[in-house]
This record gives structure tokens, C-alpha cells and sequence, in this order.
């Protein structure tokens, strides 16, 4: 299999949570294609610009470094004519949140086929500092864009944290090998911009795993702070028999080649 | 002859279709026809017509004046009078002036314009035979109910119609549906697009043949998803494009720079409309040459081909699919509404002779470069899936794709992509970046859609001729240059700032002696031209 590694010089400040998130993204990846559940040559890599997106110097597999906020269609257009390839998107708050919302919405009502990976710090980091959507800073109160992917359509829904790396594993896992849209939302702060680790280790509230309604009534309703876990997860609705139908027709096609 | 039918009502009451099923019967019987719609911005109601003018003799362009009207109603006849020919005929189920109205039988769900086109087939002569048959393969199994009603105009004309003689049958085409089938031709695999008009055509005829072509057409949120998800489709190794008009162009301008940096082939179709802005929105305009020519930031290699014509408008199809795919960069169809949504006659099958190869590798080796720095600047590009890492980016990188902002990478990369326009002049050489029509010393330069009227009006002056301009980019300097040599010449242009003449300034450093600029969103008809040439004499 190939080496998930590369040489490139990684520039994040030292200490960011982004490497809690490289290290768990690849470990993913090589875990799924030990288990024969992904094709590593056949997972592209989609990343947003800012600090998170420079990912894509970071993981060996085939990547595109697209523009802020464009990360989604993008992704859903490789996703349209490859259905034999894993997509995965990367972006922070800013570019899904802010700058991309149309598309995370919409690609959540197409179910497009796809992951996508917020690294949410609740800031916009390179830029020096200015509130995103999700800031409490700016507005009358922040977006909550986990219950708007829900309700859109979104197939897969989920939190995590940079300080829970196994949590984030086994979000990251599930994502991946969910057929449909997928959101995995990742709860860390900019050591340098928002600094407010403690506030995340200290609220962050793990939910159990099973009842995804149960789970996202508590996101709703905000009766925990910081909730974590899986919101959303329908193999049920949305373009689910159709994606299926696609999975098996490349089956076919990888078996005959 | 050259004659020509205006079809006048409202919105709705399905003038364009009546116009364009006209014409199909006049081209089934060897005709040549072009076919103007001219159309507001609304659903119901309004003024709507389309004028179709035909000949034994190639037709490349509409007249104004009118030898038959069909008027669905008589405000549609008050607002065209002044353009009947003195001894033209007026078709209608109202009475208007001296002429009989033709009777219209009464059939729930029919309104009255086939009954019309079956009075006004007869009276040119168009054999009743040729008329049903046109309307069997337009309506299918809805004809035969159509058919009927044809019948009763037709048999209603009483008087002697013209003796029609009939030649090779031809096909009727909008320049919107010669663009998708040169792109259906051409390999295509995906399309995305966001509409508007006059750029959606395009996207409704792929839709509607998706299925038995086997390509994925998607509509998406806005034109920056569609300008984006082309690209990653692009990046995934398939033939793809998108395009819209106007504003919708200009929301795909930074996904243009992406396309030109990542190095990705995307064909994208610029229809022009008239702007600035919403502008009006369902009438020509050649106001975006210099848009489409600087459209996207930064520095990058691009193509810009305008086709003149439907013929061309699928050549330049396939042509720009070629280029795409071989240069990896972005390649612009310039059209506008008058090449979009104008029908014409077309003798030839549309076909051409273009590669349709993809220059793509099909697995990505080991050691795979995306982005190798070569003589010609050309890196080959590879679908994604094989054990080498293909990789696209937006930011400055080297030969593996790899973010870079080292001074001496990001000047042989920027070098590497600049050189793929050299390479590319090298290719195009001297040919086929202008077209000369006549040998008159002075000459009319135009590019796109005002090659019908200005070819039509030459025939009507003398010591014209014509030059026009295929390619704005990268523009034809030498081909122009040599061409020109020794005449004088006006522009002729659907804008009112002469923008082509200032296109062939830059490149060529020669100054027009004039420009016949139209600007009102409509297009030139060759006495519009005429007229002009006349009055500066006077």
C-alpha cells in the first residue's frame, strides 16, 4: 500500500490541533484500505486555502487544492463522474460556514456522495483573526450549520473534537465509508486567534452513540454546550438505492478491468 | 428571390415554434432560411415575433421588410405595418384591412397558428406532403390532431401559390444546439450549469439527449458550483464544460483563473446578452470581448474562438474541445443571442474533422508529475486512480503539485504555463484565425454574429469586402496584418464602444477608419449595413 506520508515542510504553529486531525485523517485512510473498505489510489483529497487546506501537502494521495470556499463542488464533481473514487473535502468554518454555505446546503439536499471535514475553530485564522459564522462574536448568536446540513438532508451529521483523537477516528471512519453526504464537524481552537482550549475540554460533552434523534434534539435544543457524536446517520433516505445502484455498476466495471 | 415572413403575437401563443416549423418545411423543400427571434423577458403576454427570411440562395441573415405578416392578433399586425412590403399579404384568423382572414377551425387546446402555417405553406407552395412530414417528426404521437388542422388552412388558401421548385432537403439548427452537438461530438462526459439566458440552450439540449449519450448534465445552486464542479470533473479525467452569459460568466471568473492555474481543460460557452448588468436580458450584444478576454485574475494562457455562424458555431465546438484538452487550459466559445438562439438552414451534416483525443494518461505511474516542466509547456495529464498521486491545484506549486512559493519554482512554473501559448501560436500558424470574403479595397472587419448581415449587404455593395476574425485569442496578429494590407476599414459591431477595433489595436497596432456600431440589442440586418455605407457617401 502506498505511504500516506510526504516530505513536504509542514508550516502550522507549533501545537495546532490541525496535526491531531492529519494524524487521525491518514490513520484513517490506511486503517479502511487495511480493511479493504477503501481503494487508497482511488480517494482524492479535496482542500479549501487557508491553514487547514495545506493538508493537501501533507497526505500522500491524489489532491486538489481548490479555491476558498469551493471545496463542496468541487468535490461534487469529481464525486458525479467517479463514483468509483472516496472524496473527501477539508476546509475550515470559514470556507464551509461563511464563504461556501450555498453549496453545503445544497449538496446536503442532493446527498451528493461525499465527505466533508470542517476543522471548526470558530475563526478565520490566516486572515488574522476576524468571526466567522459560527463565532459568538459578530452576531446576535452563531450559526448552528450541523442542524441546517440536517435539515437540508444531509445523510451523515457529526462532531468531534481535536482533544478526543479516537473519537475523531471512528467519526472520521464512518464518514468516509457512508454512502451520500457525510459532514463531520471538528471542534478545536486557533491557539493564536481564538484561543479557548480550556473552554473546549471542559464542555465538551461526548453523547452516546445510538440514538442520532435523541442526539440531535440535544444539538437543537442546546441543552449541552458542546455536544459531540453522531446527529444524523440515514442509510434510509435520500438518493441511497441510487448510490448503491452507482457502487455496484463500478464494481462491475473494476471487475471487468 | 429573397423573401421574408414575419410571425407576430404574444407570448405564449407560440410564435418561435410556428416560425421554426415554417422554416423546417421551407429547408425540407431545398431552402435556404435564416430564422430571428426576437422575445422580451416575460412568460405570458407581451410581443413576441420571429422573422423568417428564405431564398434558392444561401440566406445568412434576416431582412426588416416583410412580404407576408402572420398576425395572431391585430396589435401584433399595428406594431409590424410599417415594415410590410408595398404589395406584401397579411395571414390571420382576425380581419385586418383589405386582407380575408383565414378561417380557423375551432378544436379544444388548438389555438390558431397551424391553421395559419397550413394557409401560409400553401400560398408559398410548399407541397403538403413536405409540411405534414415536418410536423410528424416534430410532434410525434400529438401530430396527427396537428396534422388535421394544417390540413383545413391549407386546403382554406384558394388562390394561386408560388411555384415552388425543390432542392437537396437541409436541416434547421439554433447555433445553442450546433454548440451541444459539436460538445456531444466531441467526447463530452459532463456538463454543469447554472441557466441563464441566452447561454441555457446549451444545457436543455444536452439534458434532453443525456440519456442516450450517456453524459451527466447537472443543474447546480449557482454558476461558481457550476464553473467549480466542472473543474473537479475535469480534474477526474473526463471531457466537461459549462458557460452562461453575462453575470453568470462574471461569478465564474475566479473558478477561469482556477481552471488556467490548476491546468485543467474546461471548454466554457460565454453567450453574450446586453448588458452592463441584468441589462436586456433577451437581446444581442458583443459587449463582452474584452470581459471574456481578461475574465479571471492573474496571468494564464487562454483561447477565445467566436464563431459567426451555426456551421461554425459546431466547428468551433470541436475545435475547442481539441485545444482544451491538448493545451490543458481554458478554452471560451464567444456566441451571443443572435448565434444562440437564431435557427438557420444547414446544407452539410454537421461533422468535422477534429481529433477527439483526450491526451490523457490512463493510470498514473509511480513517479507521475502533474505539472512536468516541459519544452513546450505541455504536462500530460493522468486520471486519478492509479498508484501515482494526480494533483490540481490553486496555489503555486512544482512539478509534483506541490505548494510552493520559492522564488526560482514560481518562475519556471509560471514560465512552464506561459510557454503552452507559444507552443500553441506554433500550432495554429497562419491559417484559419481570419477569414477573407471579396477583393474590394475597402473592407468591413467583424468577428461573430454580424457575419450574416455584413456577408449578405456585400452583395449590394460595390469595392467591399470582408474580413473576419475567428479567434481573439490568441488573436491572429500576423494572419490581420498581411490581410489588411492596403485597405481601409470599418468595424462592425453589435457594441457601442467599437471593442473589437480596439482588440485589433492592441495586437496589431493598426487603427480602424471607422466602426458600424449597433447597440440597441438588436442585431444587424444586412440593409442596416447598407444604409449606413449609402448615408456616409451622401
Amino acid at each position: 500500500m502506498k505511504d500516506v506520508n510526504t516530505s513536504q515542510e509542514n508550516t502550522w504553529c507549533p501545537g495546532c490541533l490541525n496535526f491531531v486531525t492529519l494524524a487521525m485523517l491518514k490513520k484513517a485512510l490506511v486503517d479502511l484500505s487495511a480493511e479493504g473498505r477503501i481503494d487508497i489510489d482511488r480517494t482524492v483529497l479535496v482542500a479549501d486555502i487557508g491553514c487547514g487546506a495545506k493538508i493537501y501537502d501533507y497526505i500522500n494521495v491524489n489532491a486538489v487544492y481548490s479555491l476558498h470556499g469551493r471545496v463542496i463542488p468541487v468535490a461534487a464533481g469529481i464525486s458525479a463522474v467517479r463514483p468509483d473514487l472516496t472524496v473527501i473535502g477539508f476546509a475550515g468554518d470559514g470556507g464551509t460556514y461563511d464563504e461556501g454555505m450555498n453549496h453545503l446546503i445544497h449538496s446536503a439536499k442532493k446527498n451528493v456522495n461525499m465527505t466533508m471535514i470542517v476543522g471548526d475553530n470558530r475563526v478565520f485564522a490566516l486572515t488574522k483573526g476576524q468571526p466567522t459564522s459560527t463565532s459568538d462574536e459578530g452576531s446576535k448568536k452563531p450559526l448552528s450549520p450541523l442542524v441546517l446540513a440536517a435539515d437540508a438532508g444531509a445523510t451523515f451529521v457529526a462532531r468531534t473534537s481535536a482533544y478526543h483523537a479516537e473519537h475523531m477516528l471512528d467519526i472520521i471512519k464512518k464518514a468516509i465509508v457512508h454512502e451520500g453526504f457525510s459532514l463531520v464537524d471538528i471542534l478545536q481552537p486557533c491557539l493564536i486567534f481564538k484561543n479557548d482550549a480550556d473552554e473546549i475540554r471542559g464542555s465538551v460533552k461526548i453523547l452516546a452513540g445510538d440514538d442520532v434523534d435523541k442526539n440531535l434534539e440535544i444539538l437543537r435544543k442546546e441543552t449541552e454546550k458542546m455536544p459531540v457524536g453522531i446527529f444524523v446517520d440515514d442509510r434510509k433516505i435520500g438518493g441511497k438505492s441510487e448510490l448503491a445502484d452507482k457502487k455496484t455498476k463500478v464494481a462491475n466495471r473494476k471487475n471487468r478491468s | 428571390m429573397r423573401k421574408t415572413v414575419i410571425f407576430a403575437g404574444e407570448a405564449g401563443q407560440g410564435i418561435d415554434r410556428t416560425a421554426v416549423l415554417f422554416g423546417k418545411m421551407l429547408a425540407a423543400c431545398g431552402k435556404h432560411c435564416f430564422i430571428y427571434r426576437d422575445y422580451s423577458s416575460l412568460i405570458r403576454g407581451g410581443h413576441n415575433f420571429s422573422t423568417v427570411t428564405f431564398s434558392d440562395m444561401p440566406v445568412r441573415s434576416h431582412d426588416e421588410e416583410a412580404d407576408i405578416i402572420v398576425a395572431l392578433n391585430v396589435k401584433a399586425y399595428e406594431k409590424h405595418e410599417s415594415q410590410l412590403k408595398r404589395k406584401g399579404e397579411v395571414v390571420s384568423s382576425q380581419p385586418i384591412g383589405k386582407f380575408t382572414p383565414v378561417i380557423v377551425p375551432f378544436e379544444k387546446g388548438n389555438s390558431s397558428n397551424n391553421a395559419l402555417l397550413g394557409f401560409l405553406a400553401a400560398r408559398v407552395g410548399i407541397p403538403f406532403s413536405a409540411g405534414s412530414r415536418v410536423l410528424r417528426k416534430d410532434f410525434g404521437a400529438k401530430a396527427e390532431n396537428i396534422i388535421k388542422i394544417f390540413k383545413e388552412g391549407y386546403s382554406s388558401f384558394g388562390g394561386d401559390p408560388e411555384k415552388m421548385t425543390i432542392g437537396e432537403p437541409k436541416a434547421v439548427f439554433d447555433g445553442n444546439e450546433a454548440v451541444a452537438k459539436g460538445a456531444i461530438d466531441a467526447g463530452l462526459h459532463a456538463a454543469f450549469y447554472y441557466p441563464m439566458t441566452p447561454a441555457t440552450g446549451v444545457f436543455t439540449k444536452l439534458e434532453s439527449v443525456k440519456t442516450e449519450n450517456n453524459i451527466i448534465v447537472e443543474q447546480t445552486e449557482d454558476e461558481i458550483a457550476a464553473a467549480n464542479a466542472t473543474i473537479g470533473a475535469s480534474y477526474a479525467g473526463k471531457t466537461v464544460m459549462t458557460g452562461s452569459s453575462g453575470g453568470g460568466l462574471a461569478l465564474m471568473s475566479e473558478a477561469v483563473s482556477f481552471a488556467g492555474m490548476a491546468e485543467l481543460p474546461v471548454v466554457f460557452y460565454a453567450a453574450q446578452r446586453m448588458g452592463p448588468s441584468t441589462g436586456v436580458p433577451t437581446y444581442t450584444s458583443q459587449g463582452d470581448i474584452r470581459f471574456v478576454l481578461n475574465i479571471g485574475p492573474g496571468e494564464f494562457p487562454r483561447m477565445v474562438l467566436i464563431p459567426g455562424d451555426i456551421q461554425e458555431a459546431y466547428e468551433m465546438t470541436r475545435q475547442a474541445f481539441y485545444f482544451s484538452r491538448k493545451y490543458r487550459m481554458p478554452v471560451f466559445i464567444l456566441s451571443d443571442k443572435h448565434i444562440a438562439e437564431s435557427y438557420a438552414s444547414v446544407g452539410q451534416k454537421l461533422s468535422s474533422t477534429v481529433s477527439k483525443n483526450d491526451f490523457l494518461k490512463k493510470v498514473s505511474g509511480k513517479n507521475y508529475k502533474s505539472y512536468e516542466i516541459t519544452k513546450d509547456g505541455i504536462s500530460v495529464g493522468a486520471v486519478p486512480g492509479g498508484i501515482g498521486c494526480v494533483r490540481a491545484t490553486s496555489y503555486e506549486h512544482d512539478e509534483f503539485g506541490y505548494t510552493t512559493e520559492d522564488p526560482e519554482k514560481v518562475k519556471s512554473m509560471n514560465e512552464k504555463r506561459m510557454r503552452k501559448e507559444t507552443t500553441l501560436k506554433a500550432e495554429l500558424g497562419r491559417k484559419g484565425g481570419i477569414s477573407i470574403y471579396g477583393k474590394g479595397n475597402k473592407a468591413f472587419v467583424f468577428s461573430g454574429s454580424p457575419k450574416g448581415a455584413v456577408l449578405d449587404a456585400l452583395a449590394n455593395l460595390k469595392g467591399w469586402s470582408a474580413i473576419q476574425i475567428n479567434r481573439l485569442a490568441p488573436f491572429p496578429e500576423k494572419e490581420f496584418t498581411d490581410a489588411i494590407k492596403g485597405k481601409e476599414f470599418l468595424t462592425v459591431e453589435n457594441n457601442s464602444t467599437a471593442l473589437l477595433a480596439g482588440v485589433i489595436r492592441q495586437a496589431c497596432a493598426i487603427k480602424e477608419s471607422g466602426s458600424i456600431l449597433r447597440y440597441d440589442g438588436r442585431p444587424f440586418t444586412p440593409d442596416y449595413i447598407v444604409e449606413k455605407i449609402k448615408k456616409d457617401r451622401r
